[in-house]
């Protein structure tokens, strides 16, 4: 249970105890309870007063499966709201093997150096010059570290965007086979990380001084119980390790609520060309795979390994999301382009869906055209190239409204929906609208409850009490640590007891379903308290005007929850 | 009355050499349900299957239509 703190002013990097009003705390509400307490919320997200923290989630590090995610947070560049967003691959699990409880990146570099912190199989941390990789995209990056430091780390890096402070900047985390193809992609938490002159954290992995667990034996029942739940979902044991998050095309569609041609269409006519069934044959005729093992700990292995018409690597791994943004908002319809997109937008250390969604609205603006899948890599490459449009690009959505005067622009709180249209699923309206980070893809997707029957999602009725339920129990996922798509089942009273039993069984509580809800409510709090200071009301929870004005096809609706229904989801 | 299937996800295994792009064809009786199709289709339960037309998540006593195409998925959840 340490905090290690890093001085990018000084370059000092000290360790401490963490301290008892942060103990039982991890992930999402940890970092979001210090930054809340730590962080001048009328700061400038990009100056020294910010700070940047990394905490493996309160389970990471555990045999508990599906607990390595590594969440990110500071105050946002992209928001300028509170933000966390959390990575997959080995980076979590290899924080908690050591112990370490966050890792707080402060002030800034003023000798606009570049460093890199190197954190050994003990826990200990030391800053390494690495101005001689100033400028290098994350694939050759991670490449050079590996070989400077050893095979066994794993490591959290920015690329060129991140360190131009570009506002959709992402940092990037190596995954099981080292490549830095997994994200904390979302709020431009890559920007602060340039900002402070840090290029990288390579972490040991092989640690094996993890905090103690209060009850082992009871852990090891939970965790076995745990594993059981998610091997007989119907979810995570057919539909993940044979189709990924690209499952979700075909059935999105379906529902008229995959925002197309830049959120002016529920369906996209090609989408079975981009579907998780078609990546899937695809693959299997190519040599390349579905059902890989992206990150540690992980028994659902949603990742895949894209592989172009000659079997060489593209990306890895080609998700809903991006498939989504890159594919369905821009109108293209072709996998191999989507593919190399995605893999761009890793190795420049960019957001996929800020990136995806930013050319929509330049070709809906006419800057190009929809579906012209080689003006959209050019496109992308002028983030590389560091040209005007590139830095408006880089920057997400919102500047590339801005600057072509566009009034269609799908953001809340400047950082852009995600894959399923508020019209057509009137709780995801909520979410995006309420979420205190801005429109999100994880805080409180109603998806499942819209495909399970359980919520009619063309109804206003029950849509703000199903957002504010998810958005609760999300907090707590992102806090302990578990994968959103392990999390599914939760739903079921195995999985769900299995995982409160883990809690207490590590904690030696006694915890209720209901006293987790609580913890998920506190995060909330801190992270509107936070806002509030910052700037932000009720005003901000809102969506763009063009979401309640231009119905979208096939059902013809607009989002019909009223600013007075928006306002009651967080009535706590 | 006959319908048009389309199978997603690993429904795909539950109909031999199912073919993606034309789905399968299906009669049934008049007024047969969504539960109908299921059994017609030997889909096991424990794979939870949902069945959308037009844009609509069906329930299992929602009766069927002659000519109608109807996709059938397992359930997801957001990611």
């Amino acid at each position: 249970m340490r905090f290690i703190r890093v001085d990018m002013g000084t370059k000092k990097v000290q360790v401490e105890a963490v301290p008892d009003k942060y103990l039982g705390l991890g992930g999402r509400g940890l970092i979001s309870n210090l930054i809340n307490d730590w962080v001048p919320p009328r700061c400038d997200p990009l100056g020294t007063e910010n700070k940047l923290i990394f905490a493996p989630g309160l389970l990471g590090g555990t045999r508990l499966v599906n607990t390595s995610r590594i969440a990110v947070g500071a105050k946002s560049p992209l928001t300028g709201t509170i933000k966390e967003s959390n990575a997959g691959g080995t980076f979590g699990d290899a924080a908690g093997r050591l112990g370490i409880t966050a890792i707080v990146v402060e002030g800034r570099d003023s000798d606009n150096g570049l460093s890199v912190l190197v954190i050994d199989r003990e826990g200990r941390a030391r800053l390494e010059d690495a101005t001689a990789l100033r400028g290098v995209r994350t694939y050759v990056l991670v490449e050079a570290l590996f070989k400077d430091y050893g095979p066994d780390n794993a490591i959290m890096c920015i690329g060129p965007a991140g360190e131009h402070s570009l506002r959709a900047a992402s940092i990037q985390s190596t995954d099981t086979k080292d490549r830095p193809c997994r994200a904390a992609g979302r709020g431009g938490l890559g920007a602060v990380m340039g900002a402070k002159g840090l290029k990288a954290i390579v972490m040991d992995r092989r640690g094996d001084i993890a905090d103690a667990i209060a009850d082992p034996e009871g852990f090891d029942r939970a965790a076995k119980a745990f594993a059981k739940a998610v091997r007989s979902n119907p979810f995570s044991r057919d539909v993940m390790p044979n189709l990924g998050t690209a499952g979700l095309i075909a059935p999105v569609n379906a529902m008229g609520g995959f925002p197309s041609f830049n959120a002016t269409k529920g369906v996209f006519e090609g989408w079975e060309k981009i579907s998780g069934e078609h990546m899937a044959d695809l693959l299997a005729k190519r040599g390349g795979r579905t059902g890989h093992k992206g990150c540690s700990q992980c028994i659902i292995q949603c990742s895949n390994e894209f592989v172009d018409a000659q079997g060489q690597y593209v990306t890895s791994s080609l998700e809903y999301e991006t498939i989504w943004s890159m594919g369905g908002m821009t109108g293209i319809d072709d996998l191999d382009i989507i593919a190399r997109l995605d893999f761009l937008c890793d190795d420049l250390g960019i957001d996929t869906m800020s990136t995806g969604v930013g050319v929509a609205v330049a070709m809906d603006a006419g800057y190009r055209k929809f579906g012209d899948g080689q003006a959209a890599i050019e496109l992308v490459e002028e983030i590389a190239a560091g040209t005007e449009f590139g830095r408006m690009l880089g920057n997400g959505p919102e500047a590339v409204g801005k600057f072509f005067n566009h009034h269609r622009v799908p953001i809340v709180k400047g950082q852009s929906i995600s894959g399923y249209d508020p019209r057509a699923m009137q709780g995801n309206a909520v979410t995006y609208a309420t979420c205190p980070m801005g429109a999100d893809h994880t805080a409180g997707n109603l998806i499942a409850d819209y495909v399970s029957g359980k919520l009619d999602p063309l109804k206003t009725e029950g849509q703000v009490e199903a957002s504010r339920n998810s958005q609760i129990a999300m907090a707590v996922v992102d806090s302990i640590g578990l994968c959103v798509l392990a999390s599914a089942v939760l739903a079921t009273p195995e999985g769900n007891d299995a995982f409160v039993a883990a809690i207490n069984a590590k904690l030696g509580t006694r915890m209720n379903p209901d006293a987790l809800n609580g913890m998920g409510i506190k995060v909330i709090k801190a992270e509107r308290e936070f806002n509030r200071k910052a700037g932000f009301s009720n005003k901000d929870d809102r969506l763009p005007r063009f979401f309640y004005e231009e119905p979208l096809p096939p059902h013809n609706v607009v989002v019909r929850i009223s600013d007075e229904d928006m306002d009651k989801t967080f009535d706590f | 009355m006959k319908i048009n299937v389309k199978l997603f996800s690993m429904l795909r295994q539950c109909v031999p050499d199912y073919d993606p792009e034309s789905g399968v064809d299906i009669a049934l009786a008049s007024q047969a349900t969504v539960a109908d199709l299921i059994r017609h289709l030997n889909i096991p339960e424990d794979r939870k299957p949902v069945v959308t037309w037009n844009g609509r998540i069906l329930k299992a006593d929602d009766k069927l239509s002659d000519g109608i195409v109807v996709q059938i998925f397992q359930p997801v959840a957001g990611g």
